[in-house]
Order: C-alpha cells, then structure tokens, then sequence
C-alpha cells in the first residue's frame, strides 16, 4: 500500500466531486438544518414562559427516559422549571441521534457516487491499468466519503453546540450544555464508527447495483437502527450515557472490520470490470 | 521470446466459455488486430492480457511476464485504452495527462503528448464537452503517458464519424512507426485491414483464421473468378460449351466463374459471345476480407439468438449502437 497513490485517489475524486455541486449540495445542506434548525426549537421552547403549563405537558412525554437517567442527572432536573427541564432533555439527549444521520448520510452520499457512480460512468476502469492497487484505490476512494462525512459531521456540532449555549446561557445560569461527556464520544468516537460502516456497505452495494441512484436508495436502509435509538431514547428502553455509547463503537468497530474485509473482496478489478449490461 | 505469447488461453463466465482455447503470438513492433462479431471475446482476452483478468486456463507471457501475477509492474511497461474509454467528466485532457503521470509517478510533457495524438486544440476542454474522437484520443494520450512500447487499444474508434476515425487511424499509424507493438479489437473490417500487420477473427472464443490479410483471404477465400451479369440461360450456355465451373447466383443475376487460369476468361466470354444472348457488366473479383469474414462467422446464431446473415457487419454495428 503506497500512500501517495491513496492520496492520489483521493484528491482526483475529491476535485471531481467539487466541481459537481449537485453531489455536494445534500451532505451541506442536511447538516446545515439540524444544526440550526434542531436548536431554532430549543430556542423557541425556551423564549415561552407563558407555556409553561404546555411544557409540563411535554415534559410528561420524556418521564420514561428521566426515569432512567443517571441519579445524579435526575436529581439536577428535580431542581429545574419544567421549562428547563424541557430544554435540557431536548437539546441534551433527544436530539443526539440526529447527529448520527449526518455521517451515516453525507457519506454514503459520497460513497454511492465514489463507487457505484464511477462504475456507472466506467471512469474507473481507466485507473485499473495503472501501477494503482485494488488496496489502494478501496482506500482512497472510502478516503473521499470519510474525510467530508466528519467535516461536516463536526462542524455542525460546533454550530449546533454554540447556538444551544449561546441561547440557553441565562436560562441556565451559565451552566454551558453541551458539549458533555455524552456528546464527545458520540461525536468523536461513534461517528467515524459509523460513517466507515456506512461506507463499507456503500461499497459491497455499489458493486451489486447498476449506478448510484440505486446505491443510495439502498443505503436509506442505514439509518432504520438509528431511529431504532431516537425511539429506544424517547421510551426509555435505552439512554445514550457513556457506556452504551462505549459499546456502541465496540459494535461498529467489529462490524467495521468484518464490512471492509467483505468490501476488499467484493472491490477486485475483475468485479469492477464486470460489463453485464 | 516474442511479447506475447498466448496458448491455449481459457476464460468461463458460469457456463459460457467466453475465450475457448485460443493460442497466438504477437512480433514485436507489429499491429496485431483482433476481429470478431459482438460477444466474440475480444474483450475479455485483450483484459486477461492486461493482468486485468484473471485466466481459467492456458499460458500467457506479455513482455515475460504473467500478466495476472505481475500485473502491477506490467501496468508500467504497457498502455491501454478500454472499450468505451471514459474519464472524469469535469477534467481535461491535459489535467488527465498530468494525473496519469502522477499516477505513474514520472514527468512527462503533456502538450507533446496531446501534441502527438493531435489533440493540442483542446487540451484545456473538460472531457463532458468533447466530441467522441477526442474523447478516444484522450484515451490514446493517456495510454501514452508512461512511454510504453506495447499498446492495448480495445476498440478505439467504435462510433466514430469516418474523419475521426481516420484521425486516430493516423495517430495509431504514428504510433506504429515509432516501433510499438500494438493489439487492437474492432468490428471494421477496413481497420484491421488498413492497419493491422496479421488479423486473428474470433467468433465465440475461438480464432477462426489468422494471419496477414492476404493469407486469411487465400485460405479461407476463393480465388479469382469472373462475374457476369446475365440471364440463367447464358449460364447453362456457358456450362454446356466449356469445360468451366459455372455458378448461379439468381438473386443478383450473376454469373460467376471461378478462374483457374488467366486464359479461362477468355473461354467464357467467348462462349457468351457465340451464344447470341444479352450480357451485361463484367468483372472479374476475388474475396475481399469481407467476403472471408462473413463466411467465417455468418449462419450461426449468436448470444442474443439472432442469426449473424449475410449482412453481419452492418448488423454488428447496427448493434452496437443501441
Ligand atoms: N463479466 C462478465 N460476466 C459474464 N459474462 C461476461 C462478462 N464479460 C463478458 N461476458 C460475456 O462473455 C462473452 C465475450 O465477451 P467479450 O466482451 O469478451 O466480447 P467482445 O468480443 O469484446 O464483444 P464486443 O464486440 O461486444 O465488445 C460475451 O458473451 C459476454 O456477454
Ligand atoms: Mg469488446
């Protein structure tokens, strides 16, 4: 494996997709929504007093996950206005799933026009009769998804963690809400996790579809287990705390491994070659 | 040692032998054309010699080395342009060239190259607005990058207007006064007579002849006869009053005549005179590589069940373009 060819494939995909919006302009704009939209509600929520009897009311809809919080944390929320309350859960555990859509989506966005894109387009087959290796070209084209997904990824984190404290700063009495210990691992550990299951799929899917479109109707598929966890979160069943999210990147990086090891087999030159049309 | 040299040579896709135990060897410095209808497994042969895929059977040897085993340094040593060449979409020729090289991690000069595959005009137009014959010759400028001497072009100017066609006919010409070897596919048959040294014809999987143009013809094609356009009648004359072979073709109402001597031309159109009946034009033909390779690969019923006629190379193309 020679990382100056990786890095060749990369950048030559990279210059590509740059200069065709319409592949970036969904994994911007998605990202650009939660992280400005997500909080525009909890800004909302927070600017009402008068409802207060209303978030009470909501307030009840949380009660199964308040009940399995940490003791510490549901000893702090006892303390609070339910209007606080409401804030807290909202802006601090319900919408932290969303932030696992954002890599899964912008990178099998990119992934689906990596690979199955430039198959459909047969660009590909003018790179296999050159020294680069399979290795090589797996790697640096997953590089293209990846690198974009956390770009993104990051970035409205820090643009949905700096609008929530920034709106939430008095109401709170200075008590900064994110970023916790919670939303740094799911940040920083369950993301990239993700994001690299997310382009491995794309990979042995890319392989098996005709062009990319079918490719990304097929990766929807992905985010079903991460609506699985909004409504685990919501019932209580399972709360995003420290040690489930530890698990979690346990699981991803298990199913990481045994993804890209299927992905290497199935991204040989003789399958990519295959013109059955 | 010859650079590539082929025996036997077997590839299978599930249960169709695509390459069915084929042999040949290419000369250095010689155009090497690979003819045959669709499906016939140029493709998959000239991939199998690139170390792009992998054989079921049989030993191949490019420039010594096993090209599936050895396939990334061969990928130094030859250029290739694939079937139906495309590259990325928002790039130029010239980028494209500047990419390659890196790619091969060498320096090159690409106005020469674009230079070399006539090219320089538009070296700076992204590859989505050029027409087709600029598109192959990018792939020709790129196959190009790393200097090799041997050349796999895989069909390269398939659905092309015949001046872009002559176009990448005089670069592969060029190209073979350079001194490099070159294997290229087609369905023209014109191409691989104006271009190639010796022509193997496959039709599915097999080569059915091979060697220069003129051998393929003498083996496989009649020899010269004369051709009269006439009524049956005269035919059955001239059969009743000569020694001569005569054939009757009613559909074109022509007499043809096989000519084993010079002089037997004369015997018939004698005859034809003494008979007092009308004739028309006269000529006299032998089978032109087009008559050979209709005959080698007509009457059989190909992949899709349809039967490749007399007509087979306008239908070839004619199917390709869908
Ligand atoms: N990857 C593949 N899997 C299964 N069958 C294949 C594959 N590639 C080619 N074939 C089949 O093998 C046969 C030979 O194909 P090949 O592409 O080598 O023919 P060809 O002579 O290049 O034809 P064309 O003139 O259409 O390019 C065809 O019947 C084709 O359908
Ligand atoms: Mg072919």
């Amino acid at each position: 494996m020679n990382r100056r060819n990786v890095w060749l494939v990369f950048k030559k995909d990279w210059l590509e997709i740059k200069r065709n919006p319409q592949v970036l302009l969904p994994i911007v704009i998605v990202p650009i929504i939660f992280a400005v939209v997500l909080p525009a509600i909890v800004v909302l929520i927070s600017s009402t007093p008068a409802a207060a009897g209303s978030s009470q009311n909501s307030v009840e809809g949380f009660l199964p996950l308040i009940a399995n919080l940490p003791q510490d944390i549901q000893a702090m929320l006892a303390q609070m206005e339910p209007n606080q309350v409401m804030v807290y859960i909202m802006a601090v555990y319900f919408f932290a799933p969303f932030f696992l859509i954002i890599p899964i989506m912008a990178s099998s966005v990119m992934g689906s026009d990596s690979f199955a894109g430039e198959k459909e387009r047969k660009t590909i087959e003018a790179l296999l009769a050159t020294p680069l290796t399979d290795g090589e070209l797996l790697l640096g084209k997953s590089l293209v998804s990846f690198i974009p997904a956390m770009a993104v990824t990051f970035v409205s984190f820090f643009v949905y963690g700096a609008i929530i404290d920034v709106a939430t700063y008095s109401m709170f009495n200075g008590m900064l809400l994110i970023p916790n210990a919670v939303w740094l691992i799911l940040i920083f550990g369950v993301t990239p996790a993700l994001a690299l299951c997310s382009i491995g799929l794309t990979v042995i899917i890319s392989a098996r579809v005709k062009g990319f479109k079918e490719a990304q109707q097929i990766s929807v598929v992905l985010l079903l287990p991460i609506l699985g966890l909004l409504f685990a979160q919501v019932s209580g069943l399972l709360i995003l705390g420290p040690v489930v999210l530890a698990a979690l990147i346990g699981l991803l990086v298990l199913v990481d491994i045994a993804i890209f090891y299927l992905g290497m087999k199935v991204f040989q030159r003789e399958e990519i070659l295959s013109r059955q049309s | 040692m010859k650079p590539i040299e082929v025996k036997n040579l077997q590839k299978t896709y599930g249960d169709l032998k695509a390459v069915d135990g084929i042999s040949f060897v290419v000369n250095e410095g010689e155009v090497f054309g690979l003819l045959g209808p669709n499906g016939a497994g140029k493709t998959t042969t000239i991939e199998i010699l690139e170390g792009l895929r992998e054989r079921d059977g049989g030993e191949v040897k490019v420039l010594g080395c096993d090209p599936w085993k050895d396939g990334y340094s061969l990928h130094k040593k030859i250029g290739v342009i694939p079937q139906e060449f495309t590259f990325f979409e928002k790039t130029s020729p010239r980028e494209a060239i500047v990419y390659y090289a890196d790619l091969f991690n060498i320096k090159v000069d690409p106005d020469q190259i674009l230079r070399d595959v006539l090219l320089e005009d538009s070296a700076k137009t992204l590859f989505d607005n050029l027409s087709g014959g600029q598109k192959q010759k990018t792939g020709l400028a790129l196959s190009l990058v790393n200097s090799p001497d041997m050349l796999f072009l895989d069909e390269p100017t398939t659905g092309l207007d015949p001046n872009a066609r002559r176009a990448i006919w005089e670069v592969i010409r060029s190209l073979k006064a350079k001194g490099k070897t070159i294997i290229l596919t087609t369905h023209y048959l014109d191409e691989a007579e104006q271009l190639s040294d010796r022509v193997a014809i496959m039709n599915h999987g097999h080569i059915v002849a091979m060697g220069t143009t003129d051998e393929i013809i003498s083996q496989h094609g009649s020899g010269e006869r004369l051709e009269i356009n006439g009524e049956e009648k005269l035919a059955e004359y001239i059969k009743a009053n000569t020694e001569l072979q005569v054939n009757y073709d009613t559909a074109k109402c022509v007499i043809s005549i096989p000519l084993n001597k010079k002089i037997d031309a004369l015997a018939a159109l004698a005859a034809a005179e003494q008979s007092g009946l009308d004739w028309g034009e006269i000529q006299t033909r032998r089978d032109s590589l087009d008559d050979v390779f209709i005959n080698l690969v007509s009457g059989e019923v190909d992949e899709q069940g349809e039967i490749v006629s007399e007509d087979a190379e306008s239908q070839l193309s004619r199917k390709r373009r869908r």
